[in-house]
């Protein structure tokens, strides 16, 4: 019997200590000036998509930092509510309903991955709150596009430019497809498969493989892909895999011309495959090579040289293309909040988003209309290729 | 036929995974032998070993053969410390919470290994860069030295278990440990000596399966590992081998034989060494090589 | 199933093992003031729970609707391993089945959730009765073949595209719901998942007291023994794995209409693993203790998320909590089992009860087989 007493006087005790912190906690609140705009993120911090989800979490905390010393929107501080899915739908979900039935955000941003959006995006449409994402994945704006919108170029334009890029500069036929098993991977598969035999040509094998294969296994992919007599190798996936594939490639005396995904838009592709990277080339955004392709002092130029010399001052590490995702993630939402007015509803936040036009951003020019959500077009996407390990215009 | 062709290539590359899977196979024979507990952290002493070996050849500039044996060591020591703080105080609990116990362990060392070594990837120097060309095959000259360890543990495994006094208590422990306690071995220490050559055992097999590591192989070769210590027969140090290189064999030729004669897509590869493992536990539950140590149900 | 089980065990224990007697209304309330006072519990949740929700930044009603759902699969979980002794890292390859079942009737054929549920239970009890052969293995050789089934399940889920969709999942999966009515306030969610947890966790309590879970502990103890006292210990144990494989059906079938987007990642060998951790770190041979685990295992990201935004500013290093949490996990499970080998909730009890008779020490007891 007392051990049931024991029980209650536990939990009684719970609950009035739960209820002093909430004291505290609203006693907290009410300390600020002027209420603060609160924006939720959902990234993937960790998971298969880490690679993406860092980059874009370090992007949005400097941008939001740089804003608010700056003295906020209106007066109004920003404030950002970041949390990891760490790459798996459902977290992604549940973080989602978390921000909107804590946290009242104006709008949300994420995420890193197809998937996390995709279950996000229905929370998003069932609340009715603007959604900007920085997932490439093709079949996101399947159905409902009503709040969602999205930053990076999408898997579709990157595939057409990959593909584009061997047919008519390369000018071979026979693509030998190696993708990630993984949701990055099987959904270019998915956009490469389909839009080939738009630009004439011949996926005449594909093979998927796993990321943490060793390089010998990735050789039985690729034995198997040399026999259906390809004239390039396309690989789409994130690192590790395509470095191992590249060394090995080389490695073993393959000639073919290696053409990568926006996945391998990084240093770390580089690193990894060290010589053998030379010679791959990938669709990136412009801004990879922005120094390169763009003239000083166009608004372009100086709007990514801003971004990457903040970005290298507070973190010691070179932009890449999904720093930059997160970064016009947060810049399309506080340039439409600051025309709409802060304090304007989800709708008018949304429309404020629609009715973007010309903005620069590190991907390219986001012209947002009802009917487009995505903002850029395919020409926002260019050909890199590692040269001497470093990144070069591709010839086109 | 192209596939015949192939073969080569494909036997090549399933003998230098083979091995890596012998390494991690011996590891859970040699602590099921002395202990009587599958170590589910094992994998992650692979990934100690490859990401340490990183730290210091590349990061700090050791020269390998300095970095090497450090890493192993350091490996080792993780080794024994995972004995000592988890293992022996749970030397008298029963098969369940020894396996749930290791599980935390390898949730553990993923989560450190991620803090530490945060990055998707690194590169492990290889101890020779290049490559042979053989008839119909390539292989990089990082697989001789694959090769050649491999075969030099487990003959030094073996040697241990037949000709010293501890490896013959080790083996002692494995019959009957508390009949071996009675004849005056020290059942615990052997647990350490245990945890130690696996740990090492491990780590070697990370960091030659060079020159990739990251914080997340530890499961992907766990897996492979144990996989290979079933099929051979769990606890023989022959069955490891023989486990390590059909396994290695098969996840090469299976998804080979597909796409190229058959011509789908081999998405499934992943699924090879696990349903090897499920085959052979419910036809031949003693492995290969094995004389039938299981008991019938 | 579970209905039809519970109460066959139960009839059975009234005619055979105890002389009838008449209604023993205190006796029955005495007996199962745990599962009242739990109902009761759950039942004004909302009231308490709702308002400290925002200040403590922890979402507890979204939270557990979550546990409902694992303490589901758990108990499930627990009757096969903790009861009858058979270790399964798979159970999250039934949990996956269950969902995609319930998401693809729901979405591709047009039934209603609350037929798409039911048909999880049977498709989930399908593949129990189909893998069922690996009960003849023991201890770690059982482990690892289920957890190469669960590996197994996963790799189909993710490559069989042309019915589960592959990686890009199944969307739009109705919310719960009862015939002519949809649930999809987070409260209603709530109450929909905890009665059908309610539910079974009472004819789960009931089963083990019963005929039936006597035996389980029978043969857990020494399947020789059982089988010389008459317990059928093969078909014993198929039923429990049978039914622990549809309790994962049932449980994926509620989880699939709660997340409403599922893909194959979801159900990795890492929920199998999660799913075990919850059972072993709430008590092994406790239906209640499933459920502690079950709301530890879930809370605790929760937690370590929400304390930064308890201590107001913290370096950034402090901030990327995920980092952390597998390690936070480790060691408490590491913890666990070294010192309360029987689960934080039975080593609890033992420590209170040592604390006043100083005759079960919970520090010393002797480990579960």
């Amino acid at each position: 019997m007392s051990g049931k007493k024991i029980v209650v006087a536990v939990l009684l005790a719970g609950v009035l200590l739960a209820s002093m912190l909430a004291q505290m906690g609203c006693g907290q609140k009410e300390s600020g000036s002027k209420e603060p705009i609160k924006i939720g993120v959902v990234l993937s911090e960790s998971g298969a998509n880490e690679p993406l989800g860092k980059p874009e979490r370090n992007a949005i905390k400097l941008f939001v930092k740089r804003l608010n010393e700056a003295g906020g929107i209106d007066g109004h501080e920003v404030e950002v509510i970041i949390k990891d899915d760490q790459s798996d739908a459902n977290k992604a979900k549940q973080a989602m309903v978390e921000l909107l039935e804590q946290d009242n955000p104006v709008a949300v941003i994420g995420s890193s991955g197809t998937g996390t959006t995709i279950a996000m995006k229905q929370e998003a449409e069932k609340a009715g709150i603007p959604q900007v994402c920085m997932a490439a994945g093709a079949n996101i704006m399947d159905g409902d596009i009503t709040w969602i919108f999205r930053t990076p170029p999408t898997a579709t334009e990157a595939g057409r430019k990959a593909l584009s890029y061997i047919a008519e500069v390369l000018k071979v036929k026979r693509v030998a497809l190696l993708y990630d098993t993984n949701p990055f991977g099987s959904d270019g598969k998915a956009v490469v498969e389909r839009e080939a035999p738009e630009y004439g040509l011949e996926v005449v094998v594909s093979e998927g493989y796993q990321t943490e294969e060793s390089e010998e296994g990735m050789d039985t992919h690729l034995t198997n892909a040399m026999t259906a007599n390809p004239e390039v190798v396309l690989v789409w996936g994130t690192n590790p895999g395509p470095a191992k594939i590249v060394k090995r490639m080389r490695d073993k005396g393959i000639k073919l011309p290696y053409v990568g995904s926006h996945g391998i838009a990084n240093q770390a592709f580089i690193e990894l495959a060290g010589e053998a990277a030379n010679g791959v080339v990938f669709p990136a955004g412009k801004m990879l090579i922005y120094q390169k392709i763009m003239e000083p002092g166009s608004e372009e130029y100086e709007f990514i040289k801003d971004f990457a010399d903040a970005y290298f001052e507070e973190y010691g590490e070179n932009i890449n293309t999904f720093a930059g995702h997160g970064w016009d993630a947060i810049l399309i939402i506080t340039e439409a909040l600051k025309r709409a007015g802060v304090g304007a509803t989800p709708e008018e936040l949304r429309d404020a988003i629609e009715s973007t036009k010309g903005l620069v951003g590190t991907a390219g020019v986001f012209n947002y209309s009802p009917t487009d959500h995505n903002g850029l077009t395919p020409d926002d996407l260019t050909m890199v290729e590692i040269v001497n390990g470093k990144w070069e215009p591709a010839k086109e | 036929m192209d596939f015949l062709g192939n073969c080569p290539q494909y036997i090549a590359n399933g003998l230098a995974n083979g091995c890596i899977y012998i390494l991690v196979a011996m590891g859970f024979n040699i602590v099921f032998n002395s202990t009587g507990i599958i170590n589910f952290a094992q994998g992650e002493f692979c990934m100690f070993g490859g990401l340490l070996a990183y730290t210091l050849a590349a990061s700090l500039g050791l020269p390998l053969p300095l970095a090497i044996p450090l890493a192993l060591a350091s490996t080792a020591i993780i080794g024994a410390a995972m004995e000592r703080l988890l293992v022996y105080p749970l030397r008298r609990a029963g098969a369940l919470v020894a396996i749930i116990a290791t599980i935390g362990a390898s949730i553990f060392f993923k989560s450190l290994g991620r803090v530490l070594w945060p990055k998707e990837a690194y590169k492990v120097p290889e101890f020779t860069a290049g490559n042979i060309s053989l008839p119909g095959a390539t292989v990089s000259r990082q697989f001789l030295w694959v090769f050649g360890l491999t075969i030099l543990s487990v003959t030094a495994v073996y040697l241990f278990f037949n000709h010293t006094k501890a490896g013959k208590a080790m083996r002692a422990c494995s019959v009957n440990r508390f009949a071996a306690s009675l004849v005056g071995i020290n059942v615990m220490r052997m647990s350490l000596y245990s945890f130690v050559l696996a740990a090492a055992l491990g780590g070697l097999a990370g960091l030659i399966n060079a020159p990739y590591a990251s914080y997340s192989m530890g499961l992907f070769l766990g897996v492979k590992g144990f996989t290979s210590a079933v099929v051979g027969g769990l606890g023989n140090t022959f069955g490891a081998v023989t486990g390590g290189i059909v396994l290695g064999l098969l996840e090469e030729l299976i998804p080979g034989f597909l796409t190229v004669v058959l011509g789908v897509s081999t998405g499934y590869k992943d699924a090879v060494a696990a349903i090897l493992l499920i085959a052979v536990l419910l036809l031949r539950p003693q492995g290969i090589l094995g004389r039938g140590v299981v008991e019938k149900v | 199933m579970i209905a039809s089980n519970g109460g066959s065990g139960k009839k059975r224990g009234g005619s055979y093992g105890s002389p009838p007697r008449r209604p023993d209304w205190m006796g029955m309330l005495r007996r199962n003031a745990l599962l009242l006072g739990f109902t009761v519990f759950i039942m004004v949740m909302p009231a308490w729970a709702v308002p400290l929700s925002k200040p403590l930044s922890i979402p507890i009603i979204l939270t557990m609707r979550l546990v409902g759902v694992y303490a589901i699969v758990a108990v499930g979980l627990n009757l096969l391993m903790g009861y009858a002794g058979q270790v399964s890292l798979g159970q999250g390859a039934f949990f996956g089945i269950g969902a995609y079942t319930s998401a693809l009737l729901t979405t591709k054929v047009g039934f209603p959730v609350w037929l798409g549920i039911p048909c999880a239970i049977l498709v989930a009890m399908l593949f129990g009765v189909l893998l069922a052969p690996v009960l003849r293995l023991k201890g770690h050789y059982l482990a690892m073949a289920t957890l190469a089934m669960g590996i197994v399940v996963f790799v189909f889920l993710r490559e069989m595209t042309w019915l589960t969709g592959g990686n890009d999942g199944v969307r739009n999966i109705p919310h719960l719901s009862v015939p002519f009515l949809e649930i999809t306030s987070t409260r209603g969610e709530f109450y929909y998942v905890w009665i059908v947890a309610i539910i079974v966790l009472a004819l789960c309590s009931r089963l083990v007291d019963s005929r039936v879970g006597r035996a389980m502990r029978a043969l857990h103890q020494s399947e020789v023994a059982a089988e010389a006292m008459g317990v059928p210990v093969s078909a014993v144990k198929k039923r429990v794995f049978i039914l622990s494989a549809a309790l994962g059906g049932l449980a994926g079938g509620l989880f699939a209409h709660l997340q409403r987007f599922i893909d194959p990642n979801q159900f990795s060998i890492l929920l199998s693993i999660s799913l075990v951790t919850m059972v072993v770190i709430g008590g092994m041979e406790s239906v209640w203790g499933s459920v502690f685990g079950a709301g530890l295992i879930t809370f605790l990201p929760k937690l370590v998320e929400a304390l930064p935004r308890w201590l107001g500013e913290v370096p950034d290093w402090l901030e990327r909590y995920s980092n952390y949490e597998g390690m936070i996990l480790g060691v408490i499970i590491m913890l666990t089992m070294v010192f309360m080998p029987s689960g934080i909730t039975k080593g609890m009890v033992d420590l209170v009860r040592w604390r006043r008779s100083s005759f079960v020490n919970p520090f010393r007891r002797k480990a579960v087989d």
